[in-house]
């Protein structure tokens, strides 16, 4: 009950000098704020890159040829990423493919990407209107196009409408046979999915005899070990052409990445809420070194009244705890709303997990108390008499 | 009751040690009204403090209720001080925020008691001393002698054996302060309370059981002239 009055009285006085009491706050604020988005925004990313395997599937692995001769890569090192599930029993699905950066009619970038269509199979793009690109295609000019591209050409039609609309990327003329849905994008491709425009192997190779099959997306057998058949892939591949440098990213290490990258972030933020709290924290101390000497007369009266000294070091000890409470609710609004706002920057889903509330109230209640004390003792040491007798 | 033997106190000013109280003694009996007169700077406010376990007398003897106080720990003076003295300032100091009866409750929120019971017995004691109607009201929405008699309250509330009062009606026109005097006088004779009364006016001190006269830092009955 002696707490409920110091809560009340402390209260008050926070009350009476309200303009002092939120500037000394705003420290404290932005420290928890930092506190609750660092963990929220780390929760989010990893979230994100959870959720893109979950699309793409954990036994994806996508492989990258780099020519390590002057010679250009041949058509022939990309026939035998081609021809792999076909060489190695580990390997259930192996879909080529060749990206290159086009503009389009109204200047703005897209990809232009030729796949085979286990390509869409294994990235489990979905259609909205239209079909899929087949092996019978052959080499006709057909496309089917990312859910964004009717945007970047400038086409306001219905979904339905464009199929079979002609459109003009770069120097060719295709027809729309398909379009996507919204897919995710495949970061370890750098390839955003809902920018592209699909077409055919053999469209690409007819049109451009240049035109090198960089990639590949292989998916490993159901019963298989990842790691194993990746090291399968190197020595098959390196027995057939020595010259080419294979390089290969799994599921697994794209997660270690991205969590190397959520560190580096999380550092950052430790460091910003680290220093804002101190900062906090100092301003804390100081409008309580202020509160303590502007109410000595009060102290004065409460020990003649019978405090004991526990009793003056509580009760200031609460009121900095309350100061950094406010604060602390401040710092959860500013911590919510910052994660929203970078969520919504990034277009990631917005999480908002309760234990870094949780996490920020400890804080800021430790707070309170690590910059309290001093104030707090200082009041309690003070000497009846020299504190009564100020006026 | 209150028993006070060759106590000594001095203060440093620049070098020198200048003794305000020497040697003094003096004792109070239970039931008791006891005026103390003096100049003003004669220490009559020191021995107040020292009295009221707020200063360390620098020697002598100090006895409340048949228990030696001269030894005792900041905490247990504390615990002395909630339950058995209470004070009555010339300048009330009454707190600002805290309305009459949370004013009065202080020294019982020093013990422990559940909220209702404070607020029952503070009514109670402002009721006493004729402000039960102003119970809720903030100390500067009262007069002088209102706050004073909040004051009072306070110092009554905990049902301490001695309550310690320095110029209580300084600060009070004449009329008030024996208003002021009136409420002590019936408390004293109704109650039995124990009263030390610093004063400067003679028609208070005149109304006390005793008188006595602070003089080159001891304690007369007679006043020098
Ligand atoms: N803390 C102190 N330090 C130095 N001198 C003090 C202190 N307190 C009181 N004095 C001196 O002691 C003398 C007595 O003061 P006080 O007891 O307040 O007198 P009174 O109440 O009788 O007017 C005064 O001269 C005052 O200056
Ligand atoms: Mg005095």
């Amino acid at each position: 009950m002696i707490l409920k009055a110091y809560v009340r009285e402390a209260w008050r006085s926070l009350i009476a000098t309200k303009q002092r009491t939120l500037l000394a706050l705003i420290g404290i604020s932005i420290g928890i704020g930092a506190v609750i988005s660092m963990v929220a925004i780390g929760q989010m990313v990893s979230n994100e890159a959870l959720r893109q395997f979950r699309s793409l599937g954990s036994n994806l692995i996508t492989l990258s040829l780099y020519d390590i001769s002057t010679q250009q890569l041949t058509f022939r090192s990309t026939r035998n990423t081609a021809e792999l599930h076909q060489r190695l029993s580990c390997v259930e699905l192996s879909a080529p493919l060749s990206t290159q950066g086009v503009t389009l009619d109204r200047g703005m970038n897209g990809t232009l990407a030729s796949v085979s269509s286990e390509f869409f199979t294994l990235t489990k793009a979905k259609l909205a209107a239209g079909r899929q690109l087949s092996h019978f295609d052959g080499a006709k000019p057909y496309v089917v196009i990312g859910a964004h591209v009717p945007e970047l050409l400038g086409l306001s039609a219905t979904t339905n409408a464009l199929i079979g609309q002609r459109i003009k990327v770069g120097q060719h003329h295709f027809t729309v046979i398909g379009a996507l849905t919204e897919s995710p994008d495949i970061s370890t491709l750098n390839l955003s999915i809902n920018t592209s425009i699909f077409t055919t192997l053999d469209y690409i190779k007819k049109r451009d005899k240049q035109v090198s099959f960089h990639h590949a997306l292989i998916k490993v057998g159901e019963n298989f070990d990842i790691e194993v058949c990746e090291r399968q892939i190197h020595q098959h591949l390196y027995i057939l052409n020595d010259r080419v440098h294979v390089n290969t990213v799994t599921a697994k290490q794209l997660l270690e990445q991205m969590r190397e990258q959520t560190e580096l972030l999380d550092i950052m933020l430790a460091m910003i809420a680290g220093i804002s709290l101190l900062l906090g924290g100092v301003g804390i101390m100081n409008i309580m070194l202020m509160s303590v000497t502007e109410r000595k007369q009060e102290i004065g009266i409460r020990r003649a009244m019978g405090a004991k000294q526990q009793d003056i070091r509580s009760q200031f000890l609460i009121e900095s705890i309350c100061l950094c409470v406010i604060g602390g609710v401040m710092g959860v609004l500013i911590g919510v709303g910052a994660s929203y706002a970078v969520s919504s920057f990034y277009h990631w889903v917005y999480l908002m997990p309760i234990y870094p509330i949780v996490l920020g109230s400890c804080v800021s209640i430790l707070t309170g108390i690590c910059f309290g004390f001093i104030p707090a003792n200082h009041a309690a040491k003070l000497d009846p008499i020299d504190a009564l007798q100020c006026d | 009751m209150l028993k006070l033997t060759n106590i000594s106190k001095s203060f440093c000013s620049g070098h020198t040690q200048l003794p305000i109280l020497n040697n003094l003694s003096l004792s109070v009996a239970k039931g008791e009204m006891l005026a103390v007169m003096g100049r003003s700077g004669s220490g009559k406010t020191t021995l107040m403090n020292i009295a009221g376990l707020l200063d360390h007398p620098d020697s002598g003897e100090f006895e409340l209720n048949g228990r030696s106080i001269t030894h005792m720990p900041d905490n247990e003076l504390s615990q002395v001080r909630n339950e058995s003295i209470g004070f009555v300032f010339q300048s009330f100091h009454l707190m600002p925020r805290l309305c009459a009866w949370e004013n009065v409750a202080i020294p019982l929120l020093y013990r422990g008691i559940s909220e209702q019971e404070q607020k029952r017995r503070s009514l109670a004691m402002l009721a006493k001393v004729g402000l039960a109607e102003r119970a809720e009201h903030k100390p500067n929405a009262l007069s002088g002698g209102q706050r004073q008699r909040v004051a009072i309250a306070r110092a009554l509330v905990g049902e301490p054996s001695l309550i310690l009062a320095d110029e209580p009606t300084g600060a009070l026109d004449p009329q008030v302060a024996q208003e002021i005097m009136e409420l002590f006088l019936t408390l004293n004779r109704e109650e039995r309370i124990t009263l030390v009364i610093i004063t400067h006016d003679p028609r208070v001190a005149a109304q006390c059981h005793r008188t006595l006269y602070m003089q080159s830092g001891k304690l007369s009955t007679e006043p020098r002239v």
